[in-house]
Formats: structure tokens, sequence, C-alpha cells
């Protein structure tokens, strides 16, 4: 049971940089928080560490900045999980209701859980989460089905597994700072619990995380995660070829990607010309337009594709109501929503993060570490109701309610 | 040979949360070791706090379940070596009585001695003025004394109605004593002119008056010792009226002597009109009024005796030689 006021960092170790949010979990129902601490990202590529030493020096340095600034001492970490040695299949599992009455136990519920998450994994696999699709009881889906009357209970999860030293990088950098990680969370479900309402999710929605190194994406449908994913294309894909299509360094080229990139052509003009610095100074120069929008919109959708082609049968435009919400750094690119939209078929937009957050937060980059605290926190009030609705009632908030009603 | 643990295959036995999470030095950085050491001394403080809450709630609940004679006795069954006696240097009651009187057996534990009980004994001998009573341990029962001192004796009749010779202290308790010397009581003048009553508990009611009595005893013992040692009797009956004190000694049977005025004046006239009167050896004096101030009137005894000559003693108090 979670204790009250403890104090959770969410730490996303990603590609490009390193961020940690520290929240504070009030009486397992609300969360505040209390302090950030970003790093630029060392020794880690297309979200895999490669570098213990650099990423541990990163990833302890945002910490202590997050500690610092909230004040507080961190007593555990949600560590956001990406990374192309991630993968996920499908598998279910259905029981005969066993009571004479045909009406559903939790032990019918128990069995026919155990059943779909029993599939055997390959070796050197651990699992990293198991997303559940609603129960279906003689073949019509419900949400919770005990006590309803029916013959066959079926249910399916989507199993997320991962590679268990890419796993243990991850919990052992952790661990260096003197810290347990409490639970590890995909990505791609931290940000999109974060971008899209639980309406959104309901209708389906497709979430993609652009980062620099990898692309997440989850696809929801009747408000359950169906799908999740990662591709080890992101941002970084876009500035390496401007660097080579434009014969720029690796920095040139994120400059130019960041100023001049766009996910569609818009330049009609060849001859318009966009300056590499734009100060006019030795060294400075200028390419065509097009050539440079032409580069990152070929990729962009290149990518998006990729991410189509990895949804196969899956990815059905009628029932993606809500369309497809793209967040992470890479989605500030111009135009991106246009072609994501061009590419899905379906209506795409821009994640946008709750207005309530401080203006710092509101930045896509940062949706996943946000996410992470809010998927924990609706994890928790999942797990313990009880510990919710008992603190919702406390003897201090049930006098104040009634001076109020007074 | 041991049996091989089976592997675990399916998915829902191998989580991620199966797989250790230990501090790895090698993957430590300088804040993780600084906050290893933080925690590990924040961990050592707790669980010193811990154990010695412990260790004091287990004292607590051992002495609050353990047998009440200890919460008595926490000097560990300290027992009684030895009463020592500290008495006034005028004191006459000894060890032995006082170990008489508290009838403590040697052994007994320290903290079970009640004090109390123990004063309250002593005190209900009248000589027994004031006790204190201490604990000085390992083994030492300390009794500090402060007896009632002799001024006079009386002669009274008790409840079986035989006479006994009691003693009248400063403070006009009577009392039998104790352990004096005979001689001692002996030098004592005898008291009268009083009716003693009778308190109801066997004893007498203290004697008003007693403290100008033992003023001028006192007096005479230090300024006069050889006319002290001719008083016989101390009468009190005049005292209440007239605020005089009549003594009579072997050889005079009446001399008057006022409280109101100073005792010392008193006895050196007494001492001048003695000396006079055995210059005048068919003199034999009868009554000496020493209240009067400077004139004292004496009386002699036969027919051509006469009154000694006022001026004799201080002729210049005309007014008192015209009342003469």
């Amino acid at each position: 049971m979670i204790s009250r006021n403890r104090i959770i960092a969410a730490v996303e170790i990603g590609t490009h940089k390193v961020a940690a949010l520290v929240g504070e979990f009030a009486g397992g129902r609300r969360l505040n928080i209390i302090g950030l601490g970003a790093c630029s990202a060392q020794g880690v590529v297309k979200g895999s560490i490669v570098d213990m030493k650099a990423a541990s020096l990163c990833t302890h340095a945002a910490l202590e900045a997050a500690e610092r600034k909230s004040g507080a001492r961190i007593d555990g970490i949600y560590l956001a999980q990406s990374g192309a040695h991630l993968d996920g299949f499908y598998h279910e599992g259905s029981v005969n209701v066993s009571s004479a009455d045909n009406l559903v136990g939790r032990d019918d519920i128990a069995t026919v859980c155990e059943l779909a998450r029993g599939k055997e994994l390959p070796t050197e696999r651990s699992v990293v989460q198991f997303l559940r699709r609603p129960f279906r009881l003689d073949g019509q889906a419900v949400p919770n089905p005990e006590s309803l009357s029916g013959r066959k209970l079926e249910v399916g999860y989507w199993t997320v597994h991962g590679d268990k030293r890419r796993l243990s990088d991850g919990i052992n950098l952790i661990n260096g700072f003197n810290l347990k990680v409490d639970e590890i969370i995909l990505a791609s479900l931290a940000s999109g619990t974060m971008v899209t309402t639980a309406e959104e999710r309901r209708n389906g929605v497709l979430v993609l995380d652009i980062g620099r190194g990898t692309t997440d994406y989850v696809l929801y449908r009747d408000g359950y995660p169906w799908i999740t994913g990662v591709v080890p294309v992101g941002g970084d894909h876009l500035t390496n070829d401007l660097a080579l299509g434009l014969r720029l360094t690796s920095g040139q080229a994120e400059a130019m990607k960041l100023r001049h990139g766009s996910a569609v052509i818009t330049a009609k003009d060849r001859n318009e010309k966009v300056w590499l610095n734009g100060d006019f100074a030795i060294g400075d120069r200028h390419f065509p337009r097009q050539a440079v929008e032409q580069i990152t919109a070929v990729r962009i959708t290149e990518l998006l594709e990729v991410v189509r082609k990895k949804l196969g049968p899956a990815f059905v435009p009628e029932m993606l109501g809500a369309g497809v919400v793209l967040t992470g750094g890479t989605s500030k690119l111009m135009a991106v929503d246009e072609t994501a939209g061009a590419v899905f078929g379906v209506a795409a937009r821009r994640g946008e993060l709750p207005t309530n957050l401080a203006d710092e937060l509101r930045d896509p980059q940062y949706s996943t570490v946000l996410g992470l605290l809010f998927y924990g926190l609706n994890q928790i009030n999942e797990r313990h109701p009880s510990v919710a609705q008992r603190r919702s009632a406390g003897l201090m908030e049930r006098f104040t309610r009634m001076f109020a009603n007074a | 040979m041991a049996k091989a643990k089976p592997e675990k295959n399916t998915a829902e036995e191998r989580s991620w949360r199966d797989l250790e999470q230990k501090v790895n030095p090698r993957t430590m950085s300088a804040q993780g070791r600084k906050r290893f050491a933080l925690a590990a001394l924040n961990a050592a403080l707790i669980a010193a706090m811990v154990v010695g809450a412990g260790w004091g709630g287990y004292e607590i609940l051992a002495t609050l379940t353990s047998d009440t004679a200890s919460l008595r006795d926490p000097a560990g069954a300290a027992p009684l070596r030895e009463i020592v006696v500290v008495n006034d240097a005028d004191g006459v009651l000894d060890q032995e009585w006082v170990e008489r009187t508290l009838n403590l057996r040697k052994g007994t534990p320290l903290m079970e001695i009640d004090l109390f009980q123990l004063r309250t004994r002593l005190l209900s001998t009248p000589q027994v003025k004031a006790v204190d009573l201490r604990r000085d341990f390992p083994g030492t029962l300390t009794v500090t004394l402060r007896e009632r001192l002799p001024v006079l004796r009386v002669n009274a009749q008790d409840n079986a109605g035989v006479t006994r010779t009691l003693l009248v202290a400063r403070d006009g308790v009577v009392y039998a004593g104790q352990g004096y010397d005979s001689a001692r009581l002996n030098a004592l003048p005898f008291l009268d002119g009083v009716r003693l009553a009778r308190n109801g508990r066997g004893g007498f009611r203290p004697v008003e008056g007693m403290e100008d009595v033992a003023h001028l005893l006192q007096a005479a013992q230090n300024d006069a010792p050889l006319l002290f040692a001719d008083w016989r009797v101390v009468s009190l009956a005049r005292l209440g009226l007239y605020d005089e004190i009549v003594v009579k000694t072997r050889k005079i049977p009446e001399i008057v002597i006022s409280r109101k005025i100073d005792f010392t004046q008193q006895l050196a006239r007494l001492d001048y009109i003695n000396d006079y009167a055995r210059t005048q050896p068919e003199a034999v004096v009868q009554r000496i009024d020493l209240s009067l101030g400077g004139d004292v009137p004496v009386a002699f005894d036969s027919a051509e005796s006469r009154l000694l000559s006022p001026s004799s003693v201080k002729p210049s108090n005309t007014r008192i030689r015209r009342d003469l």
C-alpha cells in the first residue's frame, strides 16, 4: 500500500536528454509536481544505454538537480522504458464459467487472466507490462464481467517484453544512485496518458511520441491500449540525412532542421534560399529551402509509414475516431500533423499538455515524464481504490465539509 | 543430489520485477556514493533510536511487571547494618536507648524502613523534642536527636496515686526524665505554686510561664552559681497576678523576683544583700523583695530585727523609701 506523501521521481533516459520529474503522491490520490531536473543525454543511442558510466553521470546529475529543486528526498523511481529491444505479442485465454448459475465469479476472472498471460516468452526476455484488453462474455465486450451471467469468458493481453540485459542496464543505472525502481512503464503509454483524454481513447486514437532516437507508439481502442511498439527511428535520422545531403556537421544539420525543417514541401520556388547561420559571417552558407524541406519531409513520411506498416491490420482508420496525436521533441517539426494525416488517412494533431502545468513543463519533450507520474497515480488508484476512497473521506475533510455546508 | 529448480518460462512468471536490484559500486557516481553514505548514516541513526526506544520500553515494562518490592528497594536490597545516633552535647539519651526504642532488626532492607513511624515512636518520649531520621546508603540509618533539658523538678501524683518526681523543661513540658545523672537532678530546684493539669494521655499539660523561669535560672547559674546552689524551690504562685517569681533557698524563705526587671540586675542586688547580711551575724533574713527595682525591702525574723536601711541599697530612690 502506498504511504502518505510518497516522493516519486519519473525518469526518462532518452537519446536527446535525461529528464527527472519529482512528484509528491499525497495520500495516494493527489499528485503535486515539485521539481524538475534535466540533463543532456550521453551514452544513450536509440533509447538503449551503450555507455554506462556516461549515462550514469548525466542521469544522476538530473536526479540530484530534481531532488535539490524539490527539496525532498526521493523514495522511488518510475522509469520510462523505450528502445528497439522492446517487442510485444497478443495472447488470449478463455474459460467456461464454472458456476452452475452461470454467474461469473472472481475465480473465473483470475483463471482467464492467468491463461491469457501464460504464453511462453523467448529466452532472455522479461515482461515489461501486461496490457489487458476488455473482457468478452459470450463474445460481447464488458468492462467488468464479475457477477454477470454468461457461458464463456475471454480476455486478451498485449504483452510487452524486452531484453533482460537492456532492462537491467536501466535498473542498475538507477540503483547506482541508491534508489530502487518501483515501476517500469512504457514511454508510449506514459505519453499517451498525458496527451489524450479518456474519451479520445474510447473513440480510438494513435499516439506517436517522436523522440530523437526512437518513435514510440500506442494504439488505443475502446479505451484500452491495444498495441504498442517502438521504431528505432527519430529526429536524429532527419538530422543525419540533412548532414549527408547538404554536407553539414551534425550540429549544423540539427540547427537547420529546427529552423527550416518541415514535414511538407512548402517552397514553390527552387531558387528560394535559406541561410545556415543567418549572420552572414565567414562560413555562413545558403541552401535551397526546397532541398531542406524535401529531405525532412521525405524522412518524416518514411518514419510515419514505417509505423503504419508495423501496426499492420490492427490499424483500421475507421476505428480511430480521435485520429492521430503527435508528441515528443520531433513533433515540433513544421506541418508534421499535416503529413501524419496524409499518411494515416485520419485527422492528426499535435498533443497538448494540460494548461494547469507550469510553462516550463508544457513542452512536448516532457510529455513522457509527466505521463509517468500520472499513469503511476492512475495505477495506484486502480490497485488500491480503498485507499483513495478512505483518504477522500478523512476526519478533517468531513469536518471541513460539515462547516462548509453549515 | 539437489533437484534442479524448474525454469520460469511463461510471461506471467518472468517479470522485470524478478531482475535483481542491487547497488553496484561500478555504476555509482559521486552523487550516488554521497547519497548512499547519507542513507547509511540515516539508517544507522534510525536503528539506534529504535533500539534505544525498544530497550527503554523493555526496561519500563520489566520494572512495572516485576515485583513491586524492587521499586521500593532500587538499591538492590541494601540491608540495615548500623544505626548512628547524633545527639546534642547536653543530651543523655544514648545509642542503646535509641536502638531499644526503634526496635529494628539488623538486616532489614533500608528502603522498607518506615521513617515516619520511627519518628513518631521516638517523639512519644517527651524527653525527645525533635528527631531527624535519614537513610545513608549503603546500610546506615542516622538518627539526629534534640532533647528537652530539665529546668526544674516537680512532685506529682500519677494515675495510681503514687507520688513521683518529674522534670519540667524550658518549654513547660513535664516529663519523666531518664538517663540523667542524679547529681545533676538533685541540683535542680523544685517547682511550686502551680496546679498541674492532666492532658488525657497519661501526662500533664505544659506549665505556662516556664520560659521566664528558665531565663532566671539560666542567669542565676551563669552569674551567681553560689546563690543558685542554695535555691530549693521556685514558686510561680504570684507569676500570673503580679509577674513575680518567688524563690526559696536554704537560708532565705522568700526571695521575690520580678520578671519585668532584668534578672541580672536583680541577681546582682541579691548578691550584694547576701554579702551584707553575712557581715551581720545576728541578722536572719526572712524575705527579700527584688521586684521594686532599686529599693529592696529585706525582712528579718527577730523582734529586735530592723529594717535594713533602704539608703544602704540605693539611697537616691525616695519614692520607694516613703512607701516602705
